[in-house]
């Protein structure tokens, strides 16, 4: 008898292969450089993609800088962008309200199922015009 | 003879994530998946062809199945059959590779 069958690995946490800065096209192969920062201003979007996202949402990024944390997630009540409906892309607008001051964070992506969160990766915001 | 085929929507999800298993299943009267589904069975739309031919054959569906809470390899695997008309269940299925295949000759 002839079963086809996928073989799926099942893992602790998300991880992140590229980013785009949608906005100029700025791309980030994390396997190839990992010390790739991406450049971006507050009202930009970032495209994440990788693996392990949970594609029923809430998945969120965190962005650290020094003992700040900023947070983009879905339902942000600035109204920034958010989509995370497959379990391997998410996009993100920044937002003013999300991370006020500009500056260079490191980010990451945690799933809400998550044992451990992505590794992390750098990103500089500059301030965004209207913000 | 039965003829399937398997597919999963990424290769690696995160313990307690939701994978969407779709599958395509031709002249079976009963097909299981070795992961029991956690939500309903729906249609799917796809282009991948099952075959060449212009008679209409086979059907697609799709269900949500939810990994494991620990991480591990884990293989998900469609079972078929069928029964003849001389009552005989018939296992033979033919081989065909995810997401596409072409059973008849």
């Amino acid at each position: 008898m002839h079963t086809p069958s996928v073989t799926v690995t099942v893992g602790a946490g998300p991880s992140i292969d590229h980013v785009v800065e949608d906005a100029s096209g700025q791309i980030c192969y994390y396997s190839q450089n990992p010390n790739c920062v991406i450049n971006a201003t507050q009202l930009d979007t970032i495209s994440i993609y990788g693996a392990g996202f949970d594609s029923a949402g809430g998945n969120t990024v965190r962005l650290t800088a020094g003992t700040t944390t900023d947070w983009l997630y879905s339902g942000d009540p600035g109204g920034s962008y958010y989509w995370d409906g497959s379990p391997q892309q998410i996009n993100a607008q920044i937002g003013c309200s999300n991370v006020p001051v500009p500056g260079t964070y490191t980010f990451e992506v945690l799933n809400p199922h998550q044992q451990s969160p992505s590794p992390s990766y750098s990103i500089s915001v500059a301030s965004g015009s209207g913000c | 003879m039965p003829a399937l085929a398997v597919a999963s929507d990424a290769t690696y999800y995160t313990v307690g994530n939701p994978a969407t298993i779709t599958w395509g299943a031709a002249d079976v009267t009963s097909i299981s998946l070795t992961s029991q589904p956690t939500a309903g069975i729906y249609s799917c739309g796809s282009t991948n062809e099952i075959s060449s031919r212009s008679a209409l054959l086979g059907s697609c569906a799709s269900a949500i199945v939810t990994m494991p809470s620990t991480p591990q390899p884990l293989t998900i695997t469609l079972k078929g059959s069928n029964t003849d008309v001389d009552g005989n269940t018939n296992h033979t299925a033919t081989n065909c590779t995810a997401p596409a295949c072409t059973p008849h000759p």
